[in-house]
């Protein structure tokens, strides 16, 4: 009896189960109204906002779909952290909460990152294949963004 | 054998268990009032508490005053680090640049201009810090060089410079979108395209 694989590999499945207990708090923020939301504030076409609601919203929103596997951790609290990051930087449901300069500030980094094909993330797109962003909509959504900027700019 | 079918057994029970219990968890969070206040209300409020305390600290600061020195010192060797192609100087000199902003006593800037001074010091501190922490990624650092020359631009119309300073302008940058930048001299040194197009722009304004 002395060596027991099976020791180990309990001990293992009760870290991984007490990891359960632990769980992020999800969906920060949420409300069922957001006043302050890009789509309240500004007119969002609806391409667009189909665009910003698939490819975006998941981690600059307040309205984040969790897959299941969110719940299995360490993986949810890792994704957690990518996630408050996310809306830390950009935050579409309290994007009229900023002001007129950041707004515009925001709206041309965004530009620039779709653009530069750095949002969204490979490593997110991997994952989800349907987040990415076809050459029309890179389009579609940097011009849109970037007369948005003008018309905040001049105000 | 009989032990780890029951220790399984106890561990799937308990993942269960807790499952459920965060199941509830998301639901009160989820129609719950928003339990987190984003980035930008906690700046208006903390602009608040400094307005708030800005007569007790008064009698303190009356001999000190705002001045854009240090910003701009940091700005401009962040300018002179870009123009080299220089990302990791550029990233030291954007940590600079937000480490001056940080030295910052906003009530020490006079009440009336005291939103304005909060407004771009906030979006220009972001930039500073993406700056900062892409070290290896010039073509991003010059991307929010761009919207930090315009906040430059508003510090110093605002604010003024104890140094001469030029505003100049960079016609092609951003895809004919255009860009300024300041500088301490006349003579143009582009931050925006470094060596590849170094004397590329013109100067628009003195300050």
């Amino acid at each position: 009896m002395g060596w027991r694989p099976g020791k180990a590999a309990t001990a293992l499945l009760v870290v991984f189960a007490l990891m359960q207990c632990y769980q992020p708090k999800q969906g920060a923020g949420a409300t069922e109204e957001e006043p302050q939301s890009i789509e309240v504030v500004y007119k969002v076409p609806g391409q667009v906002a189909g665009i910003l609601e698939r490819s975006c919203y998941n981690c600059h929103s307040n309205t984040t779909y969790y897959p299941w596997y969110s719940y299995v951790q360490p993986v949810g609290w890792w994704l957690e952290g990518h996630i408050s990051e996310g809306k830390e930087e950009l935050n579409f449901s309290e994007f009229g909460a900023y002001s007129k300069r950041r707004q515009a500030s925001k709206l041309e980094s965004i530009a620039g990152q779709v653009k530069a094909g750095s949002m969204p993330p490979e490593s997110y797109a991997l994952v989800h294949r349907d987040a990415r962003l076809t050459k029309e909509e890179v389009q579609v959504l940097t011009q849109w963004m970037q007369a948005l900027q003008d018309s905040v700019s001049v105000e | 054998m009989k032990n780890t079918i029951y220790s399984l057994l106890a561990i799937s029970l308990l993942t269960i268990s807790c499952g459920k219990k965060e199941n509830n968890n998301v639901e009160s969070a989820s129609d719950g009032l928003p339990n987190e206040i984003s980035a930008a209300p906690k700046e208006a409020a903390a602009a608040k508490d400094s307005t708030g305390t800005a007569d007790s600290q008064k009698a303190e600061v009356n001999t000190a005053s705002f001045s854009t020195k240090g910003i701009i010192a940091a700005y401009l060797k962040l300018q002179d680090a870009l123009a080299r192609d220089d990302a990791k100087g550029a990233a030291g000199a954007g940590k600079t640049l937000l480490n001056e902003f940080n030295k910052i006593d906003a009530t020490m800037v006079e009440d009336k201009k005291r939103a304005d001074y909060l407004d771009i010091a906030a979006d220009a501190k972001e930039h500073a810090e993406h700056i900062s922490h892409n070290a290896s990624d010039i073509a991003h650092q010059r991307e929010h060089m761009a919207v930090l020359g315009r906040d430059m631009t508003d510090l110093v119309t605002a604010f003024g410079s104890e140094t001469k300073l030029y505003q100049a302008h960079c016609p092609m940058y951003n895809g004919g979108k255009g860009a300024v930048w300041l500088s301490a001299g006349r003579n143009i040194r582009n931050p925006y395209y470094g060596e590849e197009m170094l004397t590329c722009g013109s100067i628009k304004k003195e300050f």
